[in-house]
């Protein structure tokens, strides 16, 4: 696929990078570790890739911070990564939404 | 809405680059600014005659609880004055990080009268009887509260383990002298290489031999081979790895740190090592900061006991010139190292990154930079005083006073750490990838032993004020 990189991740919608978040999505993190620490860095994820970045990456999916001012949530799909008892229907919602996009994925790689 | 999804936005305006902003937006540079305020505070006192000792108040030993309800009683007002300092200082920095106060405030209530508790349970004449040394107390405590008990979810905003430890970390270089971080700090760097390496090798190679992708491999070796969960989340970074592969990480890391804080102690007594050699061990095995300060810091108590040779702060010294000055500054070069590998040698993500030589400051821990400043703070303010008068002037009135306001930090930490350690919700690791942590802390463990207690035995034995 050709690639065109139209900017860095820290000015896309689609990379979180705020320390609260962070550790609210990945559990255990702060057992032994905590993400306000410089080790970090800028670290964050993307959640169009599902991928730790830096924020001075880019690809061709970049979204550009004025698609960001509209303020997408964090999706269903942004929770904890293992099931926390009581939430037994997100992680329902997770996988439905998950079947969605790998359905929307496997069209779009037919079309092309 | 779910409930998730309004709880947890992220951030919704573009980030901006932290650059020197990490000076008041990073937990580092906070328990820098804590740290160094105490110990500057420590030495005004000092210089004007004074001592700070009057705030450090911990429990006296006892033998009866006629005799412990007593020293409370007496001193009910330092305690009130220190819970107060703690609580302002700390409510300060965690607001400049974003955090809330109101969640804060209790939870630090909570975490104070507990940490008061393990103290004086340590104090006990007859604790050492009952292996009650006041760090695995706070960790087993906090395991059982966690795991078994269950606490609201909103408490956990005072159970800030990493910035505890580090704040403990900066007033230990206080107690440190800065020529000992100078003579040892070699052998501790030389050693801490050799263990990365074989650390991260071993994890790397036997990841791939059982199939795991490059990028998970590269995560939980450098998990293992540096200083745990915060290398395996700058690897993270670094390689692009998947977002799962960041929890996976997390949680071999726990398990293992948490067994080794029982584990290595106790295997180190049964081998009868010095305190120097037993913290040094520590230092070269175990996997995270808090966790390993939890081990050195009861194999200390073991030399205070009489157990083992050497003494308390010999296991603790040596623990911090192995992890925190030997392997813990690695962090920012394997990412740097990592990046490179990642974005020339393996395929090129959809997400790439450019390898950027900066990012090994921006990386570095740079609460070791306080610890140090302490150190030398300390060292050069004392420098004229003799053996004889440092011990006897010196020691009281500065050195020890800094040295129980670290006590504290430190049972802060640990107790946070079983605190915030729910096993449930971990991630489930799979078998391969723990079968490859494993293997490299197997190799971790026995080459730590070989290295601390054979190869620089002598060095680790010998460390002295």
């Amino acid at each position: 696929m050709a690639r065109e990189d139209r900017g860095e991740c820290r000015h896309c919608r689609h990379f979180r990078n705020d320390p609260a978040y962070l550790e609210a999505v990945l559990n255990g993190f702060t057992g032994l570790g905590s993400a306000y620490a410089s080790t970090r860095a800028d670290d964050g994820i993307c959640l169009r890739h599902d991928r730790f970045v830096g924020p001075s990456g880019g690809c061709a999916d970049f979204a550009g911070s004025a698609e960001r001012g509209g303020g997408e949530p964090a999706r269903v799909r942004d929770q904890p990564l293992v099931a926390v008892p009581g939430t037994e229907e997100l992680h329902a919602d997770r996988c439905a939404v998950d079947r969605e996009e790998r359905q929307r994925e496997r069209g779009r790689a037919q079309d092309r | 809405m779910s409930r998730i999804e309004a709880d947890i936005p992220g951030n919704l305006a573009a980030p901006r680059r932290t650059g020197w902003r990490e000076l008041w937006l990073k937990e580092d540079w906070w328990a820098i600014w804590l740290g160094l305020g105490i110990v500057v505070a420590g030495y005004m006192f000092f210089a004007n005659g004074s001592s700070i000792k009057w705030i450090a108040v911990t429990p006296a030993r006892w033998s009866s609880f006629a005799q412990l309800g007593a020293h409370f009683a007496g001193n009910l007002d330092r305690y009130l004055v220190q819970f107060v300092l703690w609580l302002a200082v700390f409510s300060v920095a965690l607001a400049a990080l974003g955090h809330k106060a109101r969640e804060f405030v209790p939870s630090f209530v909570f975490l104070y009268l507990v940490s008061v508790a393990i103290f004086a349970i340590g104090q006990w004449d007859q604790a050492s009887r009952y292996n009650l040394e006041p760090p695995l107390v706070a960790l087993v405590l906090g395991l059982v509260l966690s795991n078994l008990v269950g606490l609201p979810r909103w408490l956990d905003a005072g159970f800030r383990v990493e910035f505890y430890i580090k704040v403990g970390i900066v007033l230990l270089g206080a107690t440190l002298p800065f020529t000992l971080i100078v003579w040892a700090g070699p052998v501790a760097i030389f050693q801490a290489s050799i263990v990365s390496i074989v650390t991260f090798a071993v994890i790397y190679w036997v990841g791939l031999r059982l199939g795991l992708d490059r990028r998970l491999a590269a995560t939980l070796g450098v998990g293992g081979a540096v200083c745990g969960v915060s290398a395996a989340i700058a690897a993270a970074g670094a390689v692009g790895a998947k977002k799962e592969d960041a929890p996976i990480a997390i949680s071999l890391v726990i398990l293992w740190a948490i067994v080794m804080i029982f584990v290595l102690p106790f295997l180190a007594l049964a081998f009868h090592l010095p305190a120097g050699v037993g913290g040094a061990w520590i230092g070269t095995s175990e996997f995270a900061d808090a966790a390993g300060f939890a081990a050195a810091q009861a194999y200390g108590d073991f030399a205070a006991q009489g157990a083992v040779a050497g003494t308390a702060d010999q296991s603790v010294w040596a623990f911090t010139l192995m992890k925190v000055v030997g392997r813990d500054v690695w962090i920012g070069i394997w990412a740097f190292v990592l990046a490179i590998v990642a974005t020339t040698r393996w395929e090129r993500t959809e997400t790439g990154r450019k390898p950027d030589a900066a990012e090994i400051w921006w990386r570095f821990p740079k609460f070791v930079l306080g610890f140090m400043v302490a150190s030398l703070i300390v060292t050069a303010a004392t420098s004229a005083y003799s053996l004889a008068d440092f011990n006897k002037t010196v020691n009281p009135a500065l050195v020890a006073p800094i040295k129980d306001l670290r006590t504290w930090a430190f049972i802060f930490c640990f107790l946070s750490i079983g605190l915030t350690t729910r096993f449930r919700e971990l991630a489930h690791a799979g078998r391969k990838p723990f079968a490859a942590f494993t293997a490299g802390v197997a190799v971790n463990v026995v080459l730590g032993f070989i290295l601390s207690a054979v190869v620089f035995a002598a060095h680790w034995e010998s460390l002295t004020r």
